[in-house]
């Protein structure tokens, strides 16, 4: 039963897989002529084509890079965990230590049926997905990779951030009540009295950063590292900005809404098929906006050694970010919520009010330091 | 196309005096309370278009994000009574969506469409807001935190001789 | 037909190429903008043009999954599976609002703390035009902060949440 379950999904991979290309080239042969045109308009003047803001915001750095990183992140951390647990992970679909799981996991999720529970407000629960994945996706806007690819150099970049930060928790009350199910609802306050407690490190953590650089732009921040990280000035923010976003993202630790004893999936209990698999897609975007932006606050962003380019090393460091990101779920166990509260507000903040203090009351030195 | 200077502010107005109509008339309290979310959000365009970005990001953080959560949590947990089932259909909520989406077009279109203008430093900064809050004014901030901490305090303390009661 | 030829963008790329912020001053006490007359419109780049497209796309992808599962997922509506899902149980009356009620005071705090970070912010982007001594208010400001969330926790924890 196992083979015929696993050629199954494997084939039925492998022949989608087929289709989809088959339709892209279709496609592709019917635009042929303008096709031509840009590629030959790629190859002999690229930054008209990559400097262009609408490849930024498609390809990359945009929706079409963040789409493809969540699924290879969901892959790399299921195999993560699954090593640091000393078992296998996903293993038979694709040819290869099962690499098209993620694609697996996503048409089996646009085949299963969506339930409306029966008195849920219809409107909300339908919307609170595609809420989750904009509010996750939209903080990409700002992030620079290198000093041309940002979609959008934003004066105010840093404080946009964490505008569209605080609609995280309204998007948590509106899907949990939406479900008309009390235990996800409690839950959904849980996860909102988690997010609401790790909001206020998060924004006193990034303050050093927009001290030492003198501006909200997040490419002046970038570039002002030049010489040396701000994680070396405010190192106790940059620890409290990692276990802010750990707790922002719900992961483990930080897991207590969604893997709750008592409440079976936490605020998203009430939503199947696709609707869940936007949640889960939603939160990777989310692990992914958030790690460039503790990469260009803290670790420097672009600036690494000059031969290679810098694009490189943003990738670089974005990339190990992830990967810690992601291996830590298989190391530690669960907060409880008063754990955690009390971690959030009575630890974490203290934390970054002396890293704040400690920058106001150098500040000649740091003038010099920085230059 | 000099009028868009006039109609980016009337489009504005009308979207937040709609949302906040809604917010007022809507039977279903949690939609009123959606509704005031984005009444908040609209006044915050109102502040973006008028260049003052600080204050219109001020008002998505604080409002948007804590005092309309704080009202719908209310809302939520309190329940809603006898009048749950009657919303506000899908159509109204599609219109104050297009309606930010349109004016955030506006917005961004209108800068190709200006007259040219030397670039011009904005007559106060950042820089000298904080200079004053936290020079001149410093006194004040420190009484308005002590005041808001002393608030924020005394709701906790009256909400656990509440739970007392009832425990 | 627009008029192009007093536009910044000359030519079509710069519509998407546009790198530089153009302000105008806004002197206190001056007339509000739709009775001023003409000028820059709107401070930025195109920026906001480009979060708009931003935004359409993602619900445009959003409602693309949707009509995808439309298509493909099947719908098969019955009494029992609307039934809300109720695996655990939860006692009726007291507890159910402390398990509700446990932490709102610290929702109040977060909204204190939303405030005053934002005045915090105000100032720290301005770091480098302070001294030391003159930011007095600042620092004391940020200590006086830690008080209130020790007597909140320690409220909490008397109460046993």
């Amino acid at each position: 039963m196992q083979e015929l379950d696993k050629d199954y999904a494997s084939s039925f991979v492998k022949y989608s897989i087929a289709a989809v290309i088959i339709l892209l080239a279709l496609v592709l042969y019917l635009i042929y002529p303008s096709l031509l045109n840009i590629v030959q308009l790629l190859f002999s003047n690229p930054s008209a084509i990559l400097g262009t803001t609408l490849f930024k915001l498609l390809i990359f750095p945009g929706l079409i890079y963040v789409s493809i990183v969540a699924l290879i992140a969901e892959w790399v951390e299921r195999k993560l965990v699954a090593r640091i647990q000393v078992r296998v992970g996903p293993f038979y679909v694709g040819g290869w230590e099962g690499l098209l799981q993620p694609i697996a996991d996503l048409f089996k999720l646009i085949t299963k049926e969506i339930i409306i529970p029966k008195h849920a407000d219809k409107n909300i629960f339908i919307l609170s997905p595609i809420l989750a994945f904009i509010v996750g996706a939209l903080p990409i806007i700002v992030v620079p990779y290198s000093p041309t690819y940002v979609i959008w150099d934003y004066q105010f970049g840093l404080l946009l951030y964490f505008a569209i930060l605080a609609f995280y928790p309204l998007v948590v009350l509106l899907a949990a009540w939406s479900s008309n199910n009390k235990y996800s609802f409690i839950g959904g306050l849980r996860a909102l009295y988690q997010q609401a407690s790790y909001e206020v490190p998060l924004f006193l953590a990034a303050l050093p950063a927009v001290m030492l650089a003198g501006s909200f732009s997040l490419t002046a921040i970038a570039s002002a590292q030049a010489r040396v990280w701000f994680i070396l000035f405010a190192p106790l923010s940059a620890i409290v900005f990692f276990a802010g976003m750990m707790a922002e993202l719900e992961r483990i630790p930080f897991d207590m809404p969604e893997a709750d004893s008592e409440l079976v999936s936490g605020w998203t209990t009430e939503y199947s098929g696709i609707a869940w698999g936007l949640y889960q897609f939603a939160a990777y975007v989310k692990l992914l906006a958030y790690s460039a932006f503790f990469v260009t606050i803290f670790l420097g962003g672009w600036q690494g050694p000059a031969f290679l380019p810098p694009l490189f090393w943003s990738l670089l460091k974005v990339g190990i970010v992830v990967l810690i990101l992601l291996s830590v779920r298989g190391f530690f166990p669960r907060i409880r919520i008063d754990q955690l509260v009390r971690a959030g507000w009575g630890r974490l903040i203290p934390i970054c009010i002396l890293n704040i203090v400690i920058i106001a009351l150098l500040q000649p030195y740091i003038v010099h330091i920085l230059g | 196309m000099k009028y868009l200077d006039f109609i980016i502010p009337i489009i504005l107005v009308i979207f937040s005096s709609v949302a906040a109509i809604l917010s007022l008339e809507s039977r279903s309290l949690v939609y009123g309370a959606v509704s005031l979310a984005i009444f908040f959000l609209g006044l915050s365009l109102f502040f973006f278009y008028l260049g003052l970005t600080y204050l219109a990001i001020f008002q998505v953080a604080v409002y948007v994000g804590a005092i309309a959560v704080l009202i719908m949590f209310t809302v939520m947990v309190v329940g809603e009574g006898q009048g749950r089932k009657r919303s506000i259909p899908l159509l109204g909520m599609g219109l104050l969506g297009g309606a930010i989406i349109i004016a955030s077009f506006l917005m961004g279109i209108s800068y190709f469409f200006s007259l040219p203008n030397p670039s011009v430093q904005p007559s106060f900064t950042l820089a000298s807001l904080a200079k004053d809050i936290m020079g001149n004014y410093g006194l004040v901030v420190f009484i308005l935190a002590l005041l808001l901490t002393s608030a924020a305090y005394g709701a906790v303390a009256l909400a656990r001789r509440e739970v007392e009661e009832t425990a | 037909m627009v008029n192009l030829s007093n536009c910044h963008a000359q030519r079509i790329t710069d519509f998407f190429a546009i790198t530089h912020i153009n302000l105008k001053t806004i002197p206190i006490g001056a007339k509000p903008r739709y009775l001023r007359g003409v000028g820059t419109l709107y401070l930025g780049d195109g920026g906001p043009f480009w979060f708009a497209v931003f935004l359409l796309i993602g619900i445009a992808g959003g409602l693309l999954f949707y009509l995808v599962a439309f298509i493909l997922a099947p719908r098969a509506r019955s009494a029992i599976k609307e039934e809300t899902f109720e695996s655990g149980q939860i006692p009726p009356g007291g507890k159910r609002v402390r398990l509700v009620m446990q932490y709102f005071a610290f929702l109040l705090l977060f909204l204190v703390f939303d405030v005053v970070s934002m005045f915090l912010y105000a100032w720290g982007a301005s770091y480098y035009s302070f001294a030391p001594s003159q930011s007095v208010y600042a620092i004391i400001l940020l200590i006086l902060l830690l008080p209130p969330i020790y007597l909140t926790l320690r409220v909490a924890k008397s109460v046993g949440v």
